[in-house]
């Protein structure tokens, strides 16, 4: 076929060549005779050229390179070639998309409700894998029932504010439950990883299987990308995304400070649910907005990202939490400095309370726990995990059991008072008692066999060489919360150990400096 | 006559037309757990042969067997024994007729079988085709970066 062009109209003048009929394995039918329009013009002419196609001898660039050579030297056939060419292809690929979504819509049976459903029981992640498999389902995947468990933690920091604020806008008032975060990877099995000194039941332990303080999965990380506005979207659209969520779950989120969690949880007035890890926040402030706003909640976890050092909690915000908050049932304050008459406030006041989890807690020594299994607060209790309190003292654990075998929290089934470095002795809590021969831990588990009783202790005196060291140089604490692969703090040499410490009766502040250890003396492993 | 389950009033036994003629008899509180024949029954007490135009023979039985057994071990079993296209034409049976533990049941199986599986895996599995323009494309990768990475290789 020889086409004469002329540049400047830019028309086509076609010398037809019959195309032979022998070309049966073509699937395209005998096309009527052109008529006078120019459009049938063009159609046909595509038609023509698109049965070259069955053509088993088709050598196109064999013929354009032959058709190029017999041009003029500035001809600017090239440039057709690859815009129509271009044109071309673009017209087969939508047509190929819309071939596609035909064939989709034949042989996808259910309507979009029911897929809808099925997308709704996906995790976010894998919701986002569903859209990017065809069109249909992308726009099913933006129905807000898909939304209504978003779940948008990492194990390193990859979701920014606009991820969050498109996932909360999809699922507007549907939206339920919003986790967010980094969690690291772990190499513990979800909940506790220990030998079990007396178990029936299984573990009806809660917490998360990480810890902020596994400090070795935290070096090198990237700080999160995540802002201190990201919760901001929940206040948005007249408040409609935070009125009816229930759970809210915060990890490690670098950059969140009291105030954007206030002012988050200030639009969440329906929440049954809230856990904070590793977030840089004041348990004292936080409560208080949980008792000024949440006043539904039941489960509170909050495990905080300066072990021992935050020492905000006062009595006042303890009642007010109790008086605001009648609904609580589970309750876990990790790794803060908790006095024990603000503790036992808490524990008698809460009269649904069932679990209780005051783990790597510091200060408190037990004398909370008189008195209490034989009236309100303390009757219901089920799970109790005092682990790694390092001011609490034996005796008051050996009370505590006694009571227990006295008939006192009938319905406790599950008690921890494991700690790494031994309880504290009676005089000075510096000296720690390794074993749990003084305790009545058989007779316990013989009176009660449907409790589980946890209570590791380190052999006598493995630790003892190091506890005698001296004061100031440098000691190494192997200090761990409970479900951590095992973090070190040191002391640097600075700290010393006040020995007025432990009491618990007191509001008066210590000039404890537990001092954190800077990152790398934390490769030593005891 | 299996009585185990019948009361005075249900040891009346009713008969179910499935699409292809198939017929089923049942106990009729088996058949109550389907709403839609419930409707039937309560529109005309009388009522013996109740038709069920859009379910096969073989689906019937499958969900007439799923409401005799279904326990939280049947559950857990019952799902694996079916490919997905089975799955997907016992849910429409399911919503059809108006059964909400086993419409439960099939939209889990069905969410677990393509969980954490990465969009071509998807596609294989449900027989459809990739259908989006470049530029829709570009904008999925851009809005789900975050998800793209841990995907279960398949």
């Amino acid at each position: 076929m020889r086409l004469v062009m002329d540049t400047v109209e830019e028309e086509f003048v076609e010398i037809p060549i019959p195309i032979p009929s022998s070309t049966s394995s073509s699937s395209m039918a005998k096309r009527p005779c052109p008529s006078q329009n120019p459009r049938m013009e063009l159609e046909n002419l595509l038609y023509q050229f698109l049965s070259l196609s069955d053509r088993p001898s088709l050598s196109l660039d064999l013929s354009f390179e032959n058709l190029l050579q017999s041009m003029p030297p500035d001809t600017d056939l090239i440039d057709r070639a690859l815009k129509m060419g271009s044109l071309l292809l673009d017209a087969a690929k939508h047509s190929s998309r819309k071939r596609a979504s035909n064939h989709n819509s034949i042989v996808w049976p259910l309507p979009p409700d029911l897929t809808f459903k099925i997308f709704s029981m996906l995790d976010t992640q894998s919701l986002c894998y569903v859209s990017a498999a065809c069109s249909f389902f992308s726009k099913c995947a933006k129905d807000p029932l898909c939304y209504e468990n978003l779940d948008l933690t990492t194990l390193v920091p990859k979701v920014n504010n606009a991820v969050v604020a498109t996932m909360i806008q999809r699922a507007g008032k549907a939206l339920r439950s919003l986790k967010l975060g980094v969690v690291p990877a772990t190499a513990c099995s979800p909940g506790f990883c220990q030998p079990m000194v007396s178990t029936i039941r299984k573990a009806i332990v809660e917490a998360p299987n990480f810890s902020w303080n596994d400090k070795r999965s935290r070096q090198g990380r990237e700080s999160s990308v995540l802002t201190r506005c990201c919760l901001s979207p929940l206040s948005g659209d007249g408040g409609a995304p935070g009125a009816l969520l229930r759970k809210l779950h915060l990890y490690n989120i670098e950059r969140m400070d009291s105030t954007s969690l206030c002012g988050a949880l200030s639009a969440c007035p329906s929440l049954l649910d809230l856990e904070i890890v590793g977030i840089h926040v004041e348990l004292r402030q936080t409560l208080m907005s949980v008792s000024a706003n949440c006043h539904l909640i039941e489960r509170l976890f909050f495990e905080s990202s300066r072990t021992g050092r935050d020492d905000s909690l006062k009595a006042q915000t303890c009642s007010e939490l109790v008086n605001n908050c009648p609904n609580l049932t589970s309750l876990s304050l990790r790794g803060f400095k908790l006095h024990d008459c603000k503790v036992r406030i808490l524990v008698k006041g809460f009269r649904k309370l069932k679990y209780v989890d005051f783990s790597s807690s510091y200060s408190i020594t037990g004398n909370f726990l008189r008195n209490l299994g034989n009236c309100n607060g303390g009757n219901l209790l089920e799970v109790l995990i005092l682990r790694d309190c390092m001011h609490l003292k034996e005796m008051e654990v050996i009370r505590f059991l006694t009571a227990i075998l006295a008939g006192d929290f009938k319905l406790l089934m599950h008690l921890d008072i494991s700690n790494r470095e031994g309880l504290a002795c009676e005089a000075d809590w510096y000296h720690r008692c390794y074993s749990s021969n003084n305790m009545p831990i058989k007779q316990v588990l013989e009176a009660r066999p449907d409790m589980r009783l946890v209570a590791e202790y380190p052999s006598e005196g493995s630790y003892a060489e190091t506890f005698d060291a001296e004061m100031n140089s440098d000691i190494s604490l192997q200090f761990s919360s409970p479900t951590s692969d095992g973090s070190i703090f040191m002391s640097t040499s600075e700290s010393s150990y006040n020995s007025d410490h432990g009491s618990g009766n007191e509001e008066g502040q210590d000039a404890v400096i537990y001092g954190e250890s800077s990152d790398e003396d934390n490769n030593m492993n005891l | 006559m299996a009585e185990e389950k019948s009361q005075a009033s249900s040891s009346k036994m009713l008969t179910l037309k499935a699409s292809d003629g198939v017929l089923f008899e049942v106990e009729l509180n088996i058949a109550k757990e389907m709403k839609t024949v419930q409707a039937y029954i309560d529109d005309c007490e009388d009522i013996e042969t109740i038709p069920i135009p859009n379910v096969l023979g073989k689906h019937l039985a499958i969900v007439i067997e799923y409401i005799k057994k279904t326990n939280e071990e049947y559950d857990a079993e019952f799902e694996k024994q079916w490919n997905m296209d089975d799955l997907q034409l016992l849910l429409l049976a399911a919503n059809y007729l108006n059964i909400s533990g086993l419409q439960e049941c099939l939209c889990k199986a069905i969410a677990k079988r393509i969980e954490n599986k990465s969009p071509e895996y998807v596609r294989k599995v449900f027989n459809i085709e990739n259908d989006h323009s470049p530029e829709e494309e570009a904008k999925l990768r851009k809005e789900y970066k975050w998800a793209f990475e841990g995907v279960d290789k398949d």
